[in-house]
């Protein structure tokens, strides 16, 4: 029995030994031999070609040696598959698409090219689909992670960086291809963060500071930093940003946004959709005071709240009015109606083309400046 | 020689002789038994008062001399002598000062009971044997592998009897039934199977019986000449019958319903039958709060899954799955493998024998040598691979947690079973990758679900016999008033535990 069983284990390893095993085991890929790619950029290229440029990450020096800057592979292909393909000869060991974390897409490609990356990043067995777009409006993608990369930073680091400064500022907020795809597949419009390049004491940085909204995967335009903002109320996306304004008696203020609660109201005549309304109530916080007003006092919280107000109202209103004229509803109103009565979704979803253009978009704030510290009191005021 | 040893030919008959020594129970013969044995000693009373010489053999160092003296030789010499041919049913009567005296008719059950450690009196043509037996033993100390803070400070020594006596003081009901059995046919090894009449199931006793009479070898000498006779699969790796220092412990076992077993000269006892639950179980499990116990138990199986699988993942992650990696870590892993000449599975594997033989070094040698070896082997060599770039530190962290959560399990056996496994593991994963973990994680629930322990399905309670519901007794244990039923799978002949 001891013998049948050493010769049954032999044979077993002697096959292993014809290379058949390739045949029905998977290939092993060591991670020793791997480099990793961070950041994909993607630029329009000569004769309807396009551009693919990958970039990965800084490598850290062994042992407290030198870093290495981060490996930038680019090529030109009339697919991004191919051109991805064809990066693979140039790398040192196997060139790994999986760890990939954000893409920047150019806003010049031409029509319908833009898809080709989200379709290949939708079928490719490695990418990820929580990978964080970014749209490029001036300049070249590819510049983004070229320009940025040194052997203390890479593209991928400060898009990083920048995703989590998008959540503090309130000006935009970082769109993954899923939520992507999610909002074109609902209406055929979607928002994206702007990324841009930008010279600071003679480095260059990335920087993001509005959105701009796509309509069937082709760029339709840019907000401006306080229409992002007001998108991100409206989505529920802006968990803090900063509101200026100037009381009556000539004070500045700077108020922390804390938070905002949205209610859409719609107003219906019959089955027929003639309006909605946006109640927005947001909370602040007094954060600078430059004047002689007194925060304490019952009438300057009231004018506060009253500044905050149409601060927002001014801002979430111009938004609106945006989306209505553009014919684009980057919002996606007709998603959240129908959410909220489910029992016109239907109806919502036949009409709404012909309804929206001629609805009556109303935003409603009401402004709550919350407390502030007198740091000479020592006291806190609610 | 074969490559597992001799060369394998006919197996030689081997009958038992019924009787080994033949002949009249006389001195002369028993001195021709033990004819050049330098322990043998003899010895000649006359009676004071009759005249009649008594012949006295014994071996000696298995005799207690003051013994021998006391309650033998004087009652011989000066006591109320026994006159006439009847002296040896005077003798019987009280003519010696001894609880345990024997009429002895055949030569073999002489010899035996000398080396049990009895007197053997020649009185005309009749014989008898006096236990004079020497006591010379481990006294009972606090346990040394199985320590709970809160729990009992005894532990079961080499001594059969003082293990029983143990018992009973533990678990001091007449229920108690110890049934004794002489296994070995050198050694000749008292075997005491215990079980509780009324509660422990009658069947599996009878099993127990009927195996252990079933066992036939030369010498009984350690737990493994008995596990693997009486209780163990052939070809399992992992154990099938718990063995504890802890009278607590085993006499929880009894009143959960098993068969205890004490063997002479083992300073444990055994519990039949085994699951994998009663591996994973420590002492101290009932000695806490049930929600700490609990979390505890489930410290350990998430440890068991850890020494088992953690090297064979890393290998598959590492070697064809890296993008399950997250980014960061993947990044810190290549970082740390720059210039390292090995492949993931073969540093690895080289880890893990290197562990191995760590272990296996610091076992074999003297407690303060052992340690010095660890500290060179583990910290010195190890650190000196990394630092040489032999090995990759992130290789080394995940061989040092499959072994330190490997230590964590309570059952040693159990241990050194998940240990050949993880080897097993590790080259599934080499070969395959996830595919492999898992074909090897099938290939040892199909071992584990083909076991079974005296009728018990060896993963009870994660797959009880016919899906029969275990209570009180998963993972997460309950509080101790709410478990009112013994384990249905034990089948006990009484299920309430308590009221």
């Amino acid at each position: 029995m001891k013998r049948n069983n050493l010769i049954a284990i032999l044979t077993v390893l002697c096959l292993t030994l014809t290379g058949c095993s390739n045949a029905f085991l998977p290939e092993s890929r060591d991670i020793t031999n791997v480099q990793l790619m961070r950041t994909l950029a993607l630029d329009p290229g000569e004769e309807a070609q396009v551009a693919v440029t990958a970039a990965g990450d800084v490598q850290p020096g062994d042992e407290g040696g030198e870093a290495q800057p981060p490996t930038i592979l680019s090529w030109e292909a009339p697919t991004v598959f191919s051109a991805c393909l064809t990066m693979q000869t140039y790398g040192d060991g196997y060139i790994s698409y999986g760890h990939v974390s954000q893409c920047l897409i150019n806003a010049d490609l031409p029509e319908r090219a833009g898809s080709y990356l989200l379709d290949f990043i939708e079928r490719d067995f490695e990418m990820r689909m929580d990978i964080d777009l970014y749209a490029v409006m001036e300049g070249w993608a590819a510049d983004l992670l070229t320009e940025t990369a040194s052997e203390t930073q890479s593209a991928t680091q400060r898009l990083e960086s920048v995703a989590r400064d998008l959540k503090l500022t309130s000006q935009g907020w970082p769109v993954t291809l899923r939520d992507f795809l999610i909002d074109l597949a609902d209406n055929g419009c979607a928002l994206l963060p702007v990324a841009a390049l930008q010279e600071e004491e003679g480095e260059a940085t990335i920087v993001c500071d509005h959105l701009c909204w796509f309509r069937e995967e082709r760029l339709g335009g840019e907000l401006t930093g306080e229409q992002s903002r007001a998108a991100g109320i409206l989505l529920g996306q802006a968990k803090s940003g900063a509101v200026e304004t100037t009381l009556s008696d000539g004070s500045l203020v700077g108020l922390r946004l804390t938070g905002a609660t949205v209610r859409w109201q719609p107003q219906w005549e019959g089955d027929t959709l003639t309006g909605v309304t946006v109640q927005v109530s947001a909370t602040a916080d007094l954060a600078e005071l430059r004047g002689d007003a007194d925060p304490y006092e019952p009438s300057v919280q009231e004018e506060l709240n009253q500044r905050l107000a149409q601060e927002l109202e001014r801002q979430l209103q111009e938004l609106l009015d945006l989306s209505q004229a553009e014919n684009a509803d980057f919002l996606h109103l007709a998603r959240r109606l129908g959410v909220q009565c489910p029992a016109r979704s239907g109806v919502l979803q036949e009409n709404w083309a012909e309804w929206f253009p001629q609805l009556t978009l109303t935003a409603q704030v009401e402004g709550i400046v919350e407390r502030s510290y007198d740091v000479n009191r020592a006291e806190v005021s609610t | 020689m074969g490559f597992f040893g001799q060369r394998r030919g006919k197996t030689p008959y081997h009958p038992e002789q019924e009787t080994q020594f033949p002949g009249e129970p006389t001195f002369e013969n028993v001195e021709q038994i033990f004819s050049g044995c330098a322990d043998f000693a003899a010895h000649t009373v006359v009676s004071a008062r009759t005249g009649e010489r008594f012949r006295l053999c014994w071996l000696d160092g298995m005799v207690k001399s003051e013994r021998l003296n006391d309650y033998v030789l004087r009652p011989l010499a000066a006591g109320p002598a026994p006159a006439g041919l009847d002296e040896l049913r005077q003798l019987l009567e009280g003519g010696v000062w001894n609880l345990n005296v024997q009429e002895q008719t055949a030569l073999d059950d002489i010899a035996e009971q000398l080396v049990a450690g009895s007197v053997a009196v020649f009185c005309g043509a009749g014989a008898l044997t006096c236990d004079v037996g020497t006591e010379e033993k481990r006294s009972v100390q606090a346990p040394e592998d199985e320590v709970a803070a809160k729990g009992a400070k005894d532990s079961f020594v080499e001594s059969l009897r003082t293990n029983t006596s143990l018992l009973r003081r533990h678990l001091r009901s007449p229920h108690i039934q110890i049934e004794e059995f002489t296994v070995g046919r050198e050694s000749r090894t008292p075997v005491d199977i215990v079980w509780m009449e009324g509660l422990t199931n009658r069947k599996l006793v009878e099993d127990v019986e009927r195996r252990l009479e079933q066992v036939d070898i030369d010498g009984l000498l350690s737990t493994g000449d008995f596990e693997e006779y009486v209780a163990q699969r052939k070809g399992a790796t992992f154990p099938q019958m718990v063995f504890t220092e802890r009278p607590d412990r085993f006499c929880r076992g009894i009143l959960d319903g098993r068969v205890g077993v004490f063997i002479e000269g083992i300073p444990l006892g055994g519990l039949l039958p085994g699951n994998i639950a009663q591996f994973l179980q420590a002492p101290q499990d009932q000695m806490y709060h049930w929600t700490i116990s609990g979390a505890l138990l489930t410290l350990r199986y998430l440890c068991l899954l850890v020494t088992l699988l953690l090297p064979g993942f890393y290998i598959a992650v590492a070697s064809f799955h890296f993008e399950m990696i997250p980014t960061k870590l993947a990044m810190s892993i290549i970082a740390s493998k720059q210039n390292v000449p090995f492949a993931t599975p073969f540093e690895v594997l080289l880890l893990l024998l290197a562990f191995e033989i760590l272990q296996e070094a610091g076992l074999r040698l003297p407690k303060t040598i052992g340690q010095t070896v660890s500290i060179i082997g583990g910290l010195v060599v190890g650190q000196a691979a990394v630092d040489a770039k032999i090995l990759s530190p992130a290789v080394v962290i995940v061989v040092a947690a499959a072994g330190i959560a490997g230590f964590t399990l309570p059952n040693q056996d159990l241990s050194n079973a998940l240990r050949i496994w993880r080897f097993l593991v590790a080259l599934a994963a080499s070969a395959a990758g996830l595919f492999g973990v898992v074909t090897a994680l099938a290939a040892l629930v199909c071992h584990l679900a083909g076991m079974e322990s005296f009728g018990l399905a060896y993963l009870t309670p994660f797959a009880a016999d016919a899906g029969q519901q275990v209570e009180g007794h998963a993972v997460f244990r309950q509080p101790i008033p709410e478990v009112k039923l013994r384990e249905l799978s034990l089948r006990p002949e009484n299920r309430r535990r308590q009221k």
